[in-house]
């Protein structure tokens, strides 16, 4: 439950940045997230990867489908990419490994200052 | 200890991610910030045309202003007062070409070196030693005594301004995102030096240095002999037989000196292409007694296209036409009751003084029994990623000493000053201002008294049926000859003496004939009282401008569209049947003969699917490079006798020293170039057909016009539009150079004025917009939207696809 939770908080908040605040801003929700909850690293890196990827795709396909890739189609050129959806596939990538990483510093961060106190006790 | 490291290890693996991908690498844009879909690169694609316009809030205004746009994005600014009217134009202009203003001022300024690093720093520096900046600020410090004119070119700075103030990283043009770089303040002095620019465009190029060498090396008699400053077949702006009825005192020339020490390396050139062709047509010889208006200047064809089309209306404005970006008012256009166009009047305006120091120090410089004192100025050249270069530029009463040990780099005592027209305050704008609300010949003649340069040959006509021509422009008064090679500046008498005044240059009238035309050609017969010289007279255009108005009578709209868009080679009109005359048939091969037969046939027009203009082009381009050999054995190689210059030799001379071919044991004949030129002809025709894989050459896939970005990016330009024409052509469309607008006006006294045009471009800058390769086709196949022009917004309300009053 907690992991697809994160996965819409972080898709969901990262959907809604708006323009005038920079890009990385994406991380600190990841962050934030694994700061307060306790899981494991590759689930943390999980959803922040999930959560932003998802929602840049979903940005990327819409602005492209609206705008009939009217400038996509002219940018692959200049980075030398061979096509839109590759350029799409990218950035998406891109978006998910920072927003994983913010992740992993915040669950990484947690690990250092909760102690050993709730150490799968509780799943006993 | 281990949680420690983990952590530290991922906090700063993000971080410097982050940071790695926000930064700028060469050429590399920086990834995360531009690529990002909130702010990146995403944010300047637009899903139509009329998206962009909600981002328009004009803030600085005094009354109301109806801002309305047109189905091709031309604005249509309706104001109740003037400041509220040029703050507008200032500020939809940079909306649609903010980067590209201000990228042609750091062009011009030399500042390229900011943004690209040294790859810039060679231009740049050149720039400097030219004192573009310094000529706009003498034009800035003069502008503040014209109050009127001064107060609506700053309102159109604060449209500007306000503009940029309003953006966000998200928003900005996307050449600034992906170079890296903000937009600047825009200022008055980047208005002044977008004026500046245009005359380093139009009239510094000059080959003072290069005929001074030649002169020494050829002798006085080879040297007139190869470049003639005039010839019988000239076809004059002013019609030939026009009497002067003023005869100004005779400048005589004090005995001339010759300077064999120059220069090792000149400094860049513009384009000699750089021209235009405008005409005026009185009511005699149209249909329905209209006057016609037609303008089209050729430039260098780029998008963001240089020019941006504009209607401004006020109580004391209604006027429509192309503006430059950056520049307040209108350039080529129109008002209700007169037209206007420009074409280049080429003239010698830049003459080159050798400078006598008296010591090391360079602080003082001999001037008749005199030492005058110069004036250092440093100018400093930010290099991206680099070191600041500083750059000491001297200057004399003549102009900046642009050639010096610090720019030659060699230990010769070479001191070279520029004197250049537009190094001297003038107040340029005045006359477009002026031209905005003329109502009659009378006021368009007035209105070109303030005009100074880069002198234009304005071509006009009014609703009540006149038409006129006057090169507009300051020109110095010349004794034979001066300027046209390196001056002396320790000699007061090789100063220029004076101005010629206003109502002495060359203007023309309701001539009997019923037109006006220029084409960049000699400006009159050598009758003309005053000493007039360039390099660079155009012989082609003008020749054919003129018997096409000649020919043509109950002129209409379609008449005119047709001589702008003429593709007649008067070039190869004059000199095929000369060579193809001199030709050994009887020895041709089978492909060969295939060729001669196609052009014996041809009728020259180079018309887009014409397959016999390459043929020519290549042949003649040939024939000339051959007999001009010994030309590239001397110091500055790219000074060669004309196109026409060569015509005329071969036609005139039967054997000439200049026919033999340097680098064989043979003494070569015309006949025997002009074989041996066809055969290598056939072959690079044969080679080009095995290259592109074809089986025909068409002359529009041969010559491969394009429109570049200015930053040359290829997808943000096309390639190989269908065009006809060529360079020397009226429909001067060559492989980056052409008809930059293409204007028509019909006036009539009974009816409303009414207007076409064209250009190769769309209004909208940003390559992310539907509206940005908008025009080329239409521009390439000859074809013209009808410009909307009504005195009221309302009239306009249907038209429109944007409609908005401010406040």
């Amino acid at each position: 439950m907690n992991f697809i939770f994160r996965i819409l908080l972080i898709g969901i908040s990262a959907f809604y940045i708006p323009e005038s605040l920079p890009w990385w801003t994406i991380i600190i929700i990841p962050f934030v997230l694994g700061v307060i909850f306790e899981d494991n690293l590759l689930s943390h890196f999980l959803s922040s990867f999930i959560g932003v990827g998802v929602a840049w795709l979903f940005l990327m396909l819409n602005f492209d489908l609206e705008t009939q890739s009217i400038l996509s189609s002219k940018i692959i050129n200049i980075l030398e990419v061979s096509s839109v959806n590759f350029l799409i596939i990218l950035i998406t990538l891109i978006g998910g490994v920072i927003s994983g990483l913010g992740g992993l510093t915040g669950i990484s961060l947690r690990k250092n200052f909760i102690k050993n106190e709730n150490r799968r006790e509780y799943r006993f | 200890m281990r949680k420690k490291i983990l952590f530290l290890f991922f906090f700063i693996l993000t971080i410097s991610s982050v940071l790695i991908l926000n930064i700028q690498f060469n050429s590399i844009p920086p990834i995360g910030k531009f690529l990002n879909p909130y702010n990146g690169f995403w944010k300047n694609a637009e899903k139509n045309n009329i998206i962009a316009f909600e981002n328009i809030n004009l803030t600085g205004l005094k009354g109301p202003v109806t801002v309305q746009f047109d189905s091709l994005l031309i604005p249509h600014i309706f104001s109740e007062n003037d400041l509220d009217l040029f703050y507008t134009q200032g500020y939809i202009t940079a909306f649609h070409r903010l980067w590209h203003m201000e990228f042609q001022i750091k062009a011009a300024a030399g500042e390229l070196s900011e943004i690209f690093g040294k790859r810039a720093f060679k231009r740049d520096r050149e720039q400097r030693r030219k004192g573009i900046t310094y000529a706009a600020k003498r034009t800035l410090n003069k502008s503040i005594s014209d109050k009127e004119t001064f107060e609506l070119l700053e309102s159109y700075v604060r449209g500007v301004n306000d503009y940029i103030e309003s953006l966000d990283y998200a928003n900005y043009p996307i050449e600034y995102k992906l170079l890296g770089y903000k937009p600047e303040k825009w200022s008055l002095l980047k208005t002044f030096i977008l004026m500046e620019s245009m005359s380093d465009m139009l009239s510094s190029r000059d080959m003072d240095i290069e005929d001074t060498y030649l002169l020494n090396t050829l002798g006085k008699e080879q040297y007139d002999m190869l470049f003639p400053e005039y010839n019988k077949k000239i076809s004059p702006i002013i019609p030939s037989g026009t009497v002067f009825n003023f005869n100004p005192k005779k400048e005589r020339a004090p005995n001339n000196i010759n300077f064999n020490i120059l220069p090792s390396k000149t400094i860049s050139k513009p384009d000699k292409d750089n021209g235009s062709h405008n005409f005026a047509i009185g009511p005699d010889k149209t249909r329905d007694g209209s006057v016609f208006l037609a303008s089209q200047p050729d430039l260098s064809l780029n998008l963001p296209s240089i020019w941006y089309l504009v209607h401004l209306n006020s109580p004391s404005y209604n006027s429509m036409g192309a503006s430059l970006p950056g520049s307040p008012g209108i350039i080529i256009g129109f008002n209700d009751n007169v037209a206007w166009g420009e074409t280049n009047a080429t003239r010698d305006v830049v003459d080159w003084y050798k400078i006598e120091f008296k010591d090391e120090s360079r602080s003082e410089y001999r001037y008749g029994d005199k030492w005058l004192k110069t004036e250092k100025v440093i100018e400093e050249i930010t290099i991206k990623d680099e070191e600041i270069f500083y750059d000491t530029v001297i200057y004399t009463h003549y102009g900046p000493i642009t050639y010096d040990r610090n720019f030659l780099e060699d230990s010769t005592n070479i001191n070279f000053a520029m004197r250049w027209i537009a190094h001297d305050e003038s107040v340029e704008y005045k006359t477009f201002l002026l031209l905005m609300k003329a109502k009659n010949i009378f006021d368009v003649e007035k209105a070109l008294e303030y005009f100074h340069g880069p002198a234009q040959n304005f071509a006009y006509a009014t609703k009540f049926g006149d038409i006129g021509l006057t090169i507009a422009g300051k020109f110095p008064i010349k004794w034979e000859e001066q300027g046209k090679f390196v001056l002396d500046g320790s000699n007061p008498d090789h100063e220029w003496k004076g101005f010629i005044p206003y109502e002495h240059v060359l203007k023309v009238k309701n001539p009997k004939n019923g037109y006006v035309s220029s084409a960049n050609q000699h400006p009159s017969e050598k009758t003309y009282p005053y000493y007039y010289y360039s390099h660079n007279y155009e012989m082609y255009r003008g020749r054919r401008l003129n018997e096409r108005l000649e020919a043509i009578d109950v002129v209409e709209l379609e008449d005119v569209k047709k001589v702008q868009n003429d593709n007649f080679s008067y070039k190869a009109y004059e000199a095929l049947p000369l060579i193809l005359g001199k030709l050994d048939t009887t020895k041709l091969s089978e492909k060969e003969k295939e060729i001669y037969s196609s052009i014996k046939r041809w009728d020259y027009f180079s018309n887009p699917d014409d397959s016999n203009t390459s043929t020519f082009v290549i042949w003649w381009d040939k024939i000339r490079k051959t007999i001009w050999d010994e030309f590239d054995t001397m110091k500055y190689s790219y000074r060669k006798p004309s196109s026409f210059s060569t015509y005329k030799l071969i036609n005139e001379r039967e054997s000439f020293d200049y026919y033999d071919i340097l680098k064989t044991k043979k003494i070569e004949s015309i006949e025997d170039i002009v074989n041996m030129t066809f055969k290598n002809t056939v072959d690079s025709l044969e080679n080009w057909k095995n290259e592109n894989k074809t089986s025909r050459i068409l002359w529009k896939n041969f010559k491969n016009t394009r429109v570049n970005h200015l930053l040359g990016i290829k997808s943000f330009s096309i390639d190989n539009v269908s065009v006809g024409g060529d360079r020397g052509i009226i429909n001067a469309a060559s492989g980056r150079h052409g008809p930059s607008w293409r204007m028509i006006v019909k006036l009539n006294k009974n009816k409303k004025t009414e207007a076409w045009g064209v250009y190769p471009g769309g209004q909208s800058g940003n390559p992310g917009s539907f509206n940005y390769f908008n025009g080329i086709k239409e521009w390439g196949e000859g074809k013209y939207s009808k410009l909307l022009f009504n005195n009221n917004s309302d009239d306009n309300n249907e038209f429109v696809i944007f409609n908005k009053i401010f406040n």
